[in-house]
């Protein structure tokens, strides 16, 4: 299967993101180098919305920043569209954990930011504005738009993060844990909000988190990972439920709830 | 005097709250109450500030009136007639031994200014560098922790060897002394930059005069306007000490001249001159962190 995919680079109907069993390590003194993560191939086809999860501590957030070209890859490859993926690229929208909206700058001009650092196409204070204001309204937070992160509530924060980073139309949105700072009433409905976003936006998503309910809820398939040291992918799953989903449905399907305990067991090693 | 503001506050009271038992905001008698409160810890903190500065005058009067066998020490009375007679001759400029104290004051604030405006120049560009680049930083940093400690007067007679003018012997070191404490702060504030704002500019492929100006230096703004503070501040104290040595015009040369004349009271003068001027830098350097935004 290794092989198979690895001379098979070039076919038509080519993946997105291409993960090539990359690996990631530290120097260490006495063994040389010491794996710490690493996945087999991974092929993310277009549109898909694939879940890492995976044990606090493994290293899947590690893996989603060797995709974003912010940590490098020590063995292997990943390629986005058939290049390589060697440094930060606007094609990769990255939603962090922690929001990181520039203090300074209101919410609107956060998003200006990242739409008027584009090298690649230059646009007009009111493009930039009215365009701004489109991804704002996409989050629903067209009436803070002038407020300083400061002045907004965890959810929202993340919201303008969520925002900036569709505003790039990146090829790739890349959350890591985008909920996992917010509390559980915000998370809840913030899940929904993203929900209703990946499906009406139509983007390829890579989403890190711990949480199994926000896993099934959102994602096509879904990556486990096992514990470290040298963790790796232990299932590949695909999630079956039609689209558009529904919360309520979903918790009565009792595959919903197979795969949530079958998911929990795995990540608590049983 | 407290009994007398505070009777009429809470006369209102009863009938204040009585109007609005049940309304959420705040009653009218609460308000005046919380006023009242604010004047009555005001005069309490004048009354005190009264009450430090006479006895201060007193114990001054007394020690000196006490010590006054050659008439060399200051007594208060002595030195208010010196104050008067200092201001009314302020702005005299009579031949180079008849200075009045505001050109003496105008010479040092220049220095200082224009050391410490020198030093600002190069730490923080040289301290953004460090801050950002660990390799450059270890090769630098026995240097600056080697020089940070020296005294800045240890580098007067090297400045007087150096630079052959005692004028920018003085600049040189007030340069020196307003240098470490802008570096040391601007390379702490880059290091103390939340490194996921680095992350955000580099995934949006920036380039680095973006990367610099728009995201490095506000974010590092804080601490560096702390750093100029600092430097600032630690400039104002070495000014005084330089010009005792190199002399010419300035507060250091005055008092130095002052104490040759053996005229004390002019020294208190000069001392509260030069505090009063101090604490006037400080504040208005500190009203550049109004441009600091809020993190």
């Amino acid at each position: 299967m290794t092989a198979e995919t690895l001379t098979a680079a070039h076919t038509s109907s080519e993946p997105v993101v291409k993960l090539e069993g990359i690996t990631k390590g530290f120097p260490d003194r006495k063994k040389g180098f010491q794996r710490i993560v690493g996945t087999t191939d991974v092929d993310i086809d277009e549109g898909e919305f694939i879940t890492i999860i995976g044990p606090s501590g493994c290293g899947k957030s590690t893996i989603l920043k060797m995709i974003a070209g912010l940590e490098s890859v020590d063995e292997g490859s990943i390629s986005l569209a058939g290049r390589p993926i060697t440094a930060p690229s606007r094609e990769l929208g990255i939603v962090f954990q922690q929001h990181v909206l520039l203090p300074w700058m209101s919410a609107r001009q956060n998003v200006i930011f990242a739409l008027e650092t584009d090298p690649h196409q230059k646009r007009s204070k009111q493009e930039l504005e009215s365009l701004a204001d489109e991804y704002l309204e996409l989050v629903n937070l067209s009436h803070a738009a002038d407020r300083r992160p400061t002045q907004l509530s965890g959810g929202m924060q993340q919201r303008v993060g969520i925002a900036r980073a569709f505003a790039l139309e990146p090829k790739v949105m890349l959350l890591d844990e985008p909920l996992g700072a917010l509390d559980a009433l915000t998370r809840h409905e913030l899940q929904l909000q993203l929900l209703q976003l990946c499906e009406q936006q139509k983007r390829t998503f890579i989403m890190v988190t711990h949480d199994v309910d926000e896993a099934l809820l959102l994602s096509d398939r879904i990556l486990v990972m096992g514990a470290g040291p040298n963790a790796q992918i232990v299932h590949d799953m695909k999630v079956p439920f039609p689209r558009p989903r529904d919360v309520e449905n979903l918790e009565q399907d009792p595959k919903y709830h197979e795969l949530r305990s079958f998911l929990l067991n795995s990540l608590t090693g049983h | 005097m407290s009994t007398q503001t505070t009777q009429p506050a809470e006369t209102t009271d009863a009938t204040g709250a009585a109007q609005h038992p049940h309304t959420n905001t705040a009653p009218e008698a609460l308000q005046r109450r919380a006023k009242a409160q604010r004047t009555r810890d005001r005069i309490q903190t004048t009354g005190l500030f009264v009450i430090f500065f006479l006895g201060f005058i007193g114990i001054w009067h007394l020690a000196t009136v006490g010590l006054d066998d050659g008439g060399l020490a200051p007594t208060p009375g002595a030195t208010w007639d010196r104050l008067l007679e200092m201001l009314g001759t302020a702005f005299l400029l009579d031949g180079p031994n008849n200075v009045g104290i505001f050109y003496h004051l105008l010479a040092s604030i220049q220095r200082v200014l224009l050391g410490f405006g020198l030093a600002a120049l190069i730490a923080v560009p040289l301290g953004l560098l460090l801050g950002t680049s660990r390799v450059i930083h270890d090769g630098m940093d026995p240097f600056i922790q080697i020089l940070r400690p020296v005294s800045p007067l240890a580098w007067l007679p090297l400045g007087l060897a150096l630079l052959r003018d005692s004028q920018m012997t003085a600049i040189f070191v007030i340069f020196m002394a307003a240098l470490w404490p802008i570096l040391v702060s601007t390379i702490d504030g880059v290091r103390r930059v939340n490194p996921l704002f680095l992350d955000l500019a580099k995934s949006l492929e920036t380039d680095t005069r973006t990367r610099v100006f728009k995201v490095l230096l506000p974010a590092t703004l804080p601490a560096i306007v702390t750093g100029l503070r600092t430097a600032l501040s630690t400039a104002w104290l070495v000014i005084v000490a330089a010009e005792m040595i190199v002399g010419g015009r300035g507060m250091g040369h005055f008092v130095w001249n002052e104490w040759n004349a053996l005229n004390t009271p002019s020294i208190v003068v000069a001392i509260v001159i030069i505090g009063g001027v101090g604490f006037l830098l400080d504040r208005s350097i500190a009203q550049l962190q109004r441009l600091v935004p809020k993190s």
